[in-house]
Parts: C-alpha cells; sequence; structure tokens
C-alpha cells in the first residue's frame, strides 16, 4: 500500500483542528480521548470507512470500560468522548477518501516492471546461456517482492472493499498470480529443455513466443503507466499456432509415445505452459478498461 | 567457542528448514485442496487466495536462504507446475474419479517435505512410496482418465511433473 503523506498528514490536521474547535466551544470534558479515537478513526484505509469507525468504536468502548476498573473516569462521559472522536474522524475520512484506481495503478506498476524484467532475463538466459545466475538472482528479487505486502496490492482482499471495484481489482490480481506462477514453473521446464534439447527451430519459435509475452506486458505497464491503451498488434495467436503446429510435427501423434519417454514431456510441458501464459495475459489484455 | 557457534547456527538452520518444510506441507495442502474440493469452480476466487497467501509465505523464506536455495526453489517450481491442473482441467467432477490417488499422492509428498532437512534413508523410502503412489495415478489414467477426460494431455504433464518432483534433491 502505497501512502500519500499529504493527504495523511491533511486528514490528520483537519481531524485534530475539528476536536480543538469543538473543545472550545463545546467545553469536552476530555479533549485526549477525542483527539485519540479521531486520529485513529481518520487513518487511511482501503475496506469500508463505516465498518472501520464502528470497529474503533468498540474497542475504545471496552478500553474505557477497563480502565475504570484502574483509574477513577466517568464511563459515559468517557463514552461520549470516543463517539465525538470517532464521528469526527470518520467525516474526515469522507472529505478526502483514497483514490482506488490510482493506487492500484502505483501499487500494480512496480510488480508488472519486476515480472517483465524477469521474463526478459529468462529470455536472455535462454537464449544465450550466459545469464544463469542472473536468472535466478531476478527471481529470488521478485520473490521478495511479492512476498512483502507493502509492495504488493493486498489491501484489494480487505474485507468490506468497495464492491464497484472489487471483482475489477480482483480478477486482474488473480490472473496476474497465475501468469507469475507460469513464469516460475517455466523456470525447471527450461533447464529441462535445455539440457535434453537440441532442436534450433523449436527453441527459436520458442524465444519468439516468449518475445510477445514481453510485449503484451510492456503494453499493461503502459497502461498504467499513461493511463492508456498504446499501440498493439492485433495478432497474438499465429505465433501460438506455429508452436503448436511444430510439437505435433516433432512429437509422435498418439499419445502413448508421449506417456514412454521423457524428452517430448519435457516439449510438451515447455509449450503447454506458454500457450496457458499466453491464454492469460490476453485474458488481462481484453480486460482493460478502454479510457 | 567456534562449536558453539556451529552448534547454534545448526539449530536455527534447522530450525528455519522446519519452518520452510511445514510452508511447503501446507502450500502442498492448499494445491490439491483446489483440486480435491468439490466447490472449487463455485468458489475459485477463495481457494485462489489461500493458496496465494502460502505461496508468499513459503517465497518469503525461499527469498532468505542463501546456501540450499536453488534447491528448495526448484521444489517450489516443480509445486507450482503441477498445481497448474487445476486450470488445465474445465471439467471439474474428473477428480472426483481419482479422488484417492490424489489423496495419497497429497499425503506422500507431504511425507518427503516433512523429512526433507534430514536426507536419511526414511527420506529414500518416502520417494519411493511417492513413486507408488504415482503409479497408482497412472494406471488410473491408463484406464479411466484417459477416455474420460477432455484434455488427457494435462494428467500426462500432472504425473510428469510428480515424477520430477520425486528426482528432486
Amino acid at each position: 500500500m502505497s501512502i500519500n503523506y499529504f493527504k495523511l498528514i491533511t486528514k490528520l490536521s483537519m481531524a485534530i483542528a475539528i476536536v480543538i474547535i469543538l473543545h472550545y466551544y463545546l467545553f469536552l470534558t476530555n479533549i485526549y480521548w477525542v483527539l485519540l479515537s479521531a486520529i485513529l478513526a481518520s487513518l487511511p484505509t482501503h475496506g469500508s470507512i463505516m465498518r472501520r469507525g464502528f470497529i474503533i468504536l468498540f474497542i475504545l468502548f471496552i478500553v474505557v470500560i477497563i480502565m475504570q476498573f484502574f483509574v477513577p473516569i466517568i464511563v459515559h462521559d468517557r463514552m461520549i468522548d470516543v463517539i465525538f472522536g470517532v464521528a469526527i474522524g470518520t467525516f474526515c475520512q469522507l472529505i478526502w477518501p483514497i483514490n482506488l484506481v490510482q493506487e492500484f495503478s502505483e501499487d500494480i506498476l512496480p510488480v508488472l516492471q519486476q515480472v517483465a524484467d524477469y521474463l526478459e532475463t529468462s529470455i536472455l538466459h535462454f537464449s544465450e546461456k550466459e545469464y544463469s545466475q542472473e536468472w535466478f538472482e531476478k527471481k529470488i528479487n521478485l520473490e521478495k517482492m511479492l512476498s512483502k505486502k507493502i509492495a504488493y496490492p493486498e489491501w484489494v482482499f480487505a474485507t468490506g472493499f468497495n464492491p464497484g471495484l472489487r471483482g475489477g481489482f480482483r480478477f486482474f490480481l488473480i490472473h496476474l498470480d497465475r501468469i507469475i506462477e507460469l513464469l516460475f514453473a517455466l523456470t525447471y521446464l527450461l533447464d529441462r529443455f535445455i539440457t535434453q534439447h537440441t532442436n534450433q527451430m523449436m527453441r527459436d519459435l520458442i524465444i519468439h513466443s516468449m518475445k510477445v509475452h514481453h510485449e503484451i506486458f510492456n503494453i499493461l505497464i503502459n497502461y498504467f503507466k499513461h493511463n492508456q491503451l498504446g499501440y498493439f498488434s492485433i495478432d497474438y495467436d499465429s505465433d501460438i499456432a506455429t508452436l503448436d503446429k511444430t510439437i505435433w510435427q516433432i512429437l509422435p501423434a498418439r499419445l502413448e509415445g508421449i506417456d514412454l519417454s521423457e524428452e517430448p514431456l519435457t516439449l510438451l510441458a515447455l509449450v503447454r505452459n506458454i500457450k496457458d501464459t499466453r491464454r492469460w495475459l490476453l485474458k488481462l489484455l481484453s480486460a482493460l478498461p478502454d479510457e | 567457542m567456534s562449536k558453539r557457534i556451529s552448534k547454534l547456527f545448526f539449530r536455527s538452520s534447522s530450525n528455519f528448514c522446519s519452518v520452510l518444510s511445514r510452508r511447503f506441507v501446507k502450500l502442498n495442502n492448499e494445491i490439491f485442496a483446489c483440486f480435491l474440493q468439490s466447490d472449487y469452480p463455485d468458489n475459485e476466487y477463495l481457494y485462489e487466495r489461500r493458496l496465494h497467501v502460502q505461496k508468499n509465505k513459503c517465497m518469503k523464506f525461499i527469498s532468505t536462504v542463501t546456501e540450499q536455495t536453488k534447491m528448495y526453489d526448484r521444489f517450489y517450481s516443480i509445486m507450482l507446475d503441477y498445481s497448474q491442473l487445476r486450470h488445465r482441467v474445465p471439467d471439474h467432477t474428473i477428480f472426483e474419479i481419482c479422488r484417492h490417488e490424489l489423496i495419497a499422492i497429497r499425503q506422500a509428498i507431504n511425507n518427503i517435505l516433512q523429512n526433507m532437512i534430514y536426507f536419511t534413508v526414511n527420506d529414500e523410502r518416502n520417494i519411493e512410496i511417492l513413486r507408488e503412489k504415482i503409479d497408482r495415478f497412472e494406471d488410473i489414467y491408463q484406464n479411466v482418465l484417459r477416455v474420460t477426460a477432455r484434455d488427457p494431455i494435462a494428467f500426462v504433464l500432472f504425473i510428469d511433473s510428480l515424477k520430477m518432483f520425486g528426482r528432486t534433491k
């Protein structure tokens, strides 16, 4: 989750200012309780603002009830303070809500760039064999990035997240996740292929298809960067069709033949991985709104 | 002093590996849940989300290991490869036919993952058990799935991936 500090500071300052003004005119019994609950309720959230307000209210009520056993306080006065504070905090959230579409674009862009970078190194490794270590490092970096909650827009799955945007954002993340899965599985399939096969034609076709994958990734990156679909080719199928046709010229026509030996299976698994990746990439591309 | 340091290092590294193997077991369970749970097509996002959480936990560990990263990474890549079966089989009811075999394979893989930090004779026995379970699955594939499945190659690739898992060391 990327935090816009300017917005955050403005919201907090606004909440504090309202509390001070109300305290001056209404003579609230304890300004600290109002401040605490107002600050907590005005912190940014991607889920439902009202729901978060009620949760904070509930927690602070419990804190007040427990505190009365240790500190001499008037419970109903503190509860009124808490209600005031939460109401002010929630009001400040509503004034300047988070732009979820912009935030999603900002969060997903580095992930897409990292995946495209990893794919580019995979192509280099597959075509020139000298990038083994670099390829592995890129993979580890991508894994590090994906496992960080701050870097990956996990907030899309938050409870109470905007129902209008939920479907589209989750669709995008789940499909991107499938593509990343396939690219990680490609690691060991490419290694297997390199040790078993010397067919240059097949190798060239695979490299070409991977380059088309990279091109589609660049379109996605461009979309999230400039909020518009740039130029893209109409034909993203012919390379896959050629790959499919060529593989069945190499492999035994009957399924029994494939079952027996390992080499045709490696080739088949690799081509299937590339076909699946393309399928999910095209789904993502076709799901982008035309703006 | 150096003995003490090496002892401490071993203890922490073995602890680290045991946590990693637990994470892998959980990931494996989530992968097989996608095959075995009949409500997967209706609640696809829910299952995918659970899988995503487990994958992240594994990745977090893999990316911090230094010496044995490549081996764990290979395990992880193969697991992701055989998990593709869930997308490649359009008719989910087909998994009902091979349900018992899939459960047995899941258990055999879990046993290997639980013991992967020791590399003992026990480990070899677990691999042998996995091979037996794969053979049983291959039998059911040859007799039933090859004819009934809309895309039998998906199962061929699944079996191949499982065999590769058994060979990873």
